[in-house]
């Protein structure tokens, strides 16, 4: 009998998903440009602490609306200038990025985990209950999620904590959405069927079978959620709704700065360019992976 | 008297991220007027791209090059894109493996026949359906002018392939290129499709090259058969005397894998076959591609083989098969 | 006593048509009979809407049947503790190797995966079980830590037929199994099959459509036309002289085998749709032989020469 023919072996290269992914996702140099925007913020929000030049909090009352380096008058010890009252911008910005990058994070896991608990109810879900939480996802997918955030945050009262639960509250229904059409999506194919007939149960199939495959819809829309998450943290910030001045969020330190747009033109642009930044990178790694991951472009 | 088409060293290379790889190299036929030539080879093997190359239906990622190619006499490559374009446009049609991939799903099968109509001839309306009827009466539908008001998700496989087929030779093409016909069809559809083909070929005095992976399907229906295997022609004859005699050790494991067919049948229980896979193209065996996978290579065999005449036969082998039974 | 056997076995569905999403009941396959010995294979022949698939599923227990009853190694499968294990001793294999296995899962987990559910095995007897079953399949156990995605086809394939194996079935109910194989592939993956059942004395439900490979590898042959019964016998036997016309088409579209048919070659004609099977003998608008009594009345399936055919002509036709 012919046994396995060793020869060919060498031919198949042999990688796990997550280094076929890279591999796919190395290809795309947008996506790369993105990934390493993200890593030099993520990096800055990570240690900012010990990074800082000044204290974001300490006022110093010598060096008010001091412009950045580069501009005329700009000093070297305060690289991207000072505010009105004086306080380091560069310290208050990178404080700032563990805000928004960090409690974007966080927000965009809790509604990933809620999201995807519901979704997969939704999916298993027969009938009348299956109808209700279709439509009901429909209804919170139809209002303008700063809209929905603004409400949520009315109701609880404003203040960072209250935002960010805000915000994950509306991330979810999306979540729910996508795992739900990717369970259905994945149901219907033959190896859940052969999972189905080694005897597994629906918990089991779900898990074990499903889920990991569910991955790549979930990642993409990750990245979505997250630029979503880090805009309308921003957003409820600069209408007052989010963190609280002095708190150096990006949007409330966009708020603070508005009425100094004349003078001090800086103290707006730099908090802006750092949520484009911010936004723009995760939008690019999001592309970047729903190309990699997309099946088209495989061999 | 010139040939219907005749093709000199075509290749076709796809354009991947890691480098070129060669799909189609260089090959080399011809064929004669009315004759009706089968290509058979598996995946990768190049059937398909090199149909899709002569056509000129390759999309942007793929090169192909050809030191001649000339319809009907006429070559081809003097001329500008748009100018053989058009000859090609008119002369030649191509029908695939998926009818209903090929219809657009948004218009009806009469908008879709009447537009492959008017590409070709401006007639008066009573003209184009005067045609229509006698297309459809063509491949077998006669009296079925409702089945033009449908839409291609309404009709089985087997009648959409027929409406393809009539849109194909709509143009009255000299050369129709049938790609994996019936592959997706059910058996008895196969049949009458194949039939219809056969049929429509000798009718029209039209060329027809049948792609397929089923040697048995060719046996009895072609003139000619090339065997292609990693984007090469391994061998190439009249049908009977392949089917009789394959010199090439792959065109005896294609024949010999078919259960009740060709003249090993009957012998023994277990199928004769060939071992491993295809090699992926980005990574072909040194000198002759079959030669990891071939029960008879030598040292002689990491030489890339050249095509040779055996009699009727063009073979690229060392060491071609003396007789059917030289294999043992 | 038969390992398998079916008793007027039945399945309907149900499509929602229209506006008002009216529920209408279809006949995937009616009135089948049937019985298949340990180690033998029944090849299971019929083209789209012949309700082979529909079989596949009740016979590995997805689906229940309708009508009828159904028998495995004597035991009355319509019994829920029956059904319970069924999965152990009836494994299926898939057409499409690419799709049956879950591409996110390596080989050796994916393999383990029912004897963890189904067996009290540990972990290292779990591990042997699996290298064994691999090496029956001709595979190395070496590769196994990899995923499905860094096999060819013909791999993956033998893969699935591992998945079967593990539990060491009696029966394996085949859908396709080599049909989206390469043509030299599909030889290797068919000599593997039929290599395993004479050792492991397995039986085989073979679905396809392939006659070259049926004649190649079943006992008996069981031919469906929209889900019903047309001629059930020894292979070799019906290949030879096939009693109903539906098989002769079967047998006439098939190039090895045309030239033992006489006469017309090709059926004329479409495949009804299931939605609208037409009334008396299913195959009656296709088949050259058909007269006014094959329009109004649908023949039975009657034992004829140690066959089972269902049409009026059977017994002129045997001669």
């Amino acid at each position: 009998m012919n046994r396995f023919p060793a020869w060919h072996d060498w031919h198949i290269p042999f990688l796990g998903p997550v280094r076929v992914l890279w591999r796919d996702y190395r290809r795309d140099g947008f996506g790369v440009a993105g990934l390493c925007l993200f890593l030099v913020l993520a990096t800055v929000a990570l240690f900012a602490p010990w990074l800082v030049p000044y204290d974001p909090m300490a006022q110093m009352p010598h060096t008010l609306l001091l412009p950045p380096y580069w501009m005329d008058g700009g000093v070297a010890t305060h690289v991207l200038g000072t505010d009105d009252l004086g306080r380091d911008l560069l310290s208050r910005l990178m404080t700032g990025a563990r805000l928004s990058l960090g409690l974007g994070l966080v927000i965009v896991l809790a509604a990933l985990v809620l999201g995807v608990l519901l979704g997969a109810l939704a999916a298993l879900a027969k009938g009348t209950l299956e109808a209700l939480a279709v439509r009901l996802m429909d209804v919170l997918l139809a209002v303008p999620s700063l809209l929905l955030a603004v409400i949520v945050v009315a109701v609880l009262g404003p203040g960072l904590g209250n935002a960010a639960v805000a915000i994950a509250a509306v991330l979810v229904p999306a979540f729910m959405r996508v795992t739900r059409a990717a369970i259905h999506e994945e149901m219907a194919k033959d190896y859940v069927t052969a999972a189905h007939l080694d005897g597994a149960n629906k918990l089991r199939l779900l898990t074990r079978s499903v889920l990991p495959n569910i991955v790549p819809s979930l990642v993409v829309q990750t990245t979505h959620a997250l630029s979503t998450a880090i805009l309308d943290v921003a957003a409820l910030g600069f209408l007052g709704l989010g963190a609280q001045s002095p708190t150096p969020e990006w949007g409330t330190i966009l708020s603070e700065s508005r009425a100094y747009i004349q003078q001090a033109p800086w103290t707006v642009t730099l908090p802006g360019l750092a949520i484009l930044a911010a936004v723009l990178s995760i939008n690019l790694i999001g592309n970047g992976l729903r190309n990699a991951l997309d099946p088209r472009w495989k061999r | 008297m010139p040939h219907l088409l005749e093709v000199s060293n075509l290749c076709v290379d796809f354009m991947t991220p890691d480098g070129p790889v060669r799909a189609v190299d260089h090959l080399t036929f011809r064929m004669d007027k009315g004759e009706v030539l089968g290509m058979v080879g598996e995946s990768g093997s190049g059937k398909s791209v090199s149909a899709l190359a002569l056509m000129g239906l390759l999309d942007e990622h793929a090169l192909a090059t050809a030191d001649y190619l000339a319809l009907d006499g006429q070559p081809l490559l003097d001329l500008s894109p748009e100018k053989r374009r058009r000859i090609i446009g008119q002369r030649m049609s191509i029908i695939f493996q998926e009818p209903k991939a090929s219809l657009n799903p948004c218009f009806t099968l009469g908008t879709q026949l009447r537009e492959a109509i008017r590409v070709h001839e401006k007639l008066s309306r009573p003209a184009l359906r005067a045609r229509e009827e006698e297309l459809l009466a063509a491949v077998g539908l006669p009296d079925a002018r409702a089945l033009l008001d449908a839409y291609p998700h309404q009709l089985s496989g087997g009648l959409c392939q027929r409406l393809m087929i009539a849109m194909a030779v709509a143009c009255r093409p000299r050369l129709l290129i049938a790609d994996e016909p019936t592959t997706s069809l059910d058996v008895t559809i196969q049949a009458q499709i194949l039939d219809l083909l056969l049929r429509l070929a000798r009718e029209q005095d039209m060329g027809l090259v049948l792609i397929t992976h089923d040697f048995a399907l060719l046996s009895e229906s072609t003139q000619r058969v090339l065997v292609m295997y990693c984007g090469e022609l391994v061998e190439a004859g009249p049908t009977a005397e392949l089917l009789r005699h394959p010199r090439h050790p792959y065109t005896r494991a294609l024949i010999d894998s078919i259960p009740h067919f060709g003249p090993m049948d009957r012998k023994c229980s277990r199928l004769q076959t060939l071992r491993g896979t295809i090699p992926a193209l980005d990574h072909l065996p040194v000198g002759c591609r079959l030669g990891p996978r071939c029960p008879r290579a030598e040292k002689t065999c990491v030489q890339p083989p050249r095509l040779r005449r055996e009699g009727e036969i063009l073979v690229r082998c060392h060491f071609p098969l003396e007789d059917y039974e030289a294999l043992r | 006593m038969s390992l398998l056997r079916a008793e007027n076995l039945g399945k309907d569905f149900t499509v929602r048509k229209g506006l008002l999403r009216r529920e209408k009941r279809v006949i995937a396959f009616d009135g089948l009979n049937f019985s298949l010995e340990a180690g033998q294979t029944l090849a299971v022949v019929g083209e789209s809407g012949s309700g082979k698939s529909s079989l596949a599923k009740v016979l590995t227990g997805i689906d229940t049947p309708d009508r009828g009853r159904l028998w495995l190694d004597g035991e009355d499968l319509a019994s829920p503790a029956v059904r319970k294990t069924l999965h152990r001793h009836v494994r299926m294999i898939f057409q499409d190797p690419y799709g049956s296995l879950n591409p996110r899962v390596r080989v050796n987990r994916l393999l383990e995966e029912p004897l963890r559910i189904n067996t009290d095995l540990n972990a290292q007897e779990r591990r042997q079980r699996v290298n064994e079953t691999l090496l029956k399949v001709g595979l190395r156990p070496e590769l196994a830590d990899r995923f499905p995605h860094a096999f060819s086809g013909g791999q993956r394939q033998r893969i699935a037929i591992a998945r079967a194996l593990v539990l060491e079935p009696k029966l394996i109910v085949a859908d396709e199994p080599i049909s989206a194989l390469d043509v030299s592939v599909q030889a290797q993956v068919l000599n593997l099959l039929i290599d395993l059942q004479k050792q492991l004395d397995l039986a085989y439900v073979f679905i396809s459509h392939d006659l070259g490979i049926v004649k190649h590898l079943s006992n008996q042959v069981l031919v469906l036309y929209l889900g019903r019964l047309m001629e059930y016998g020894d292979t070799d036997a019906v290949f030879a002289k096939p009693f109903h016309p539906y098989t002769e088409a079967l047998l006439a579209a098939t190039p090895q085998f045309r030239h033992q048919i006489q006469g017309q070659h090709v059926v004329k004609g479409e495949l009804p749709s299931l939605l609208k099977v037409p009334p008396g003998c299913p195959f009656h608008k296709r088949c050259p032989y058909a007269t006014a009594r094959c329009a109004e009345e649908q023949p039975a399936s009657r034992p004829l020469k140690g066959r089972l055919v269902a049409c009026h002509y059977a017994e002129e036709r045997a001669g």
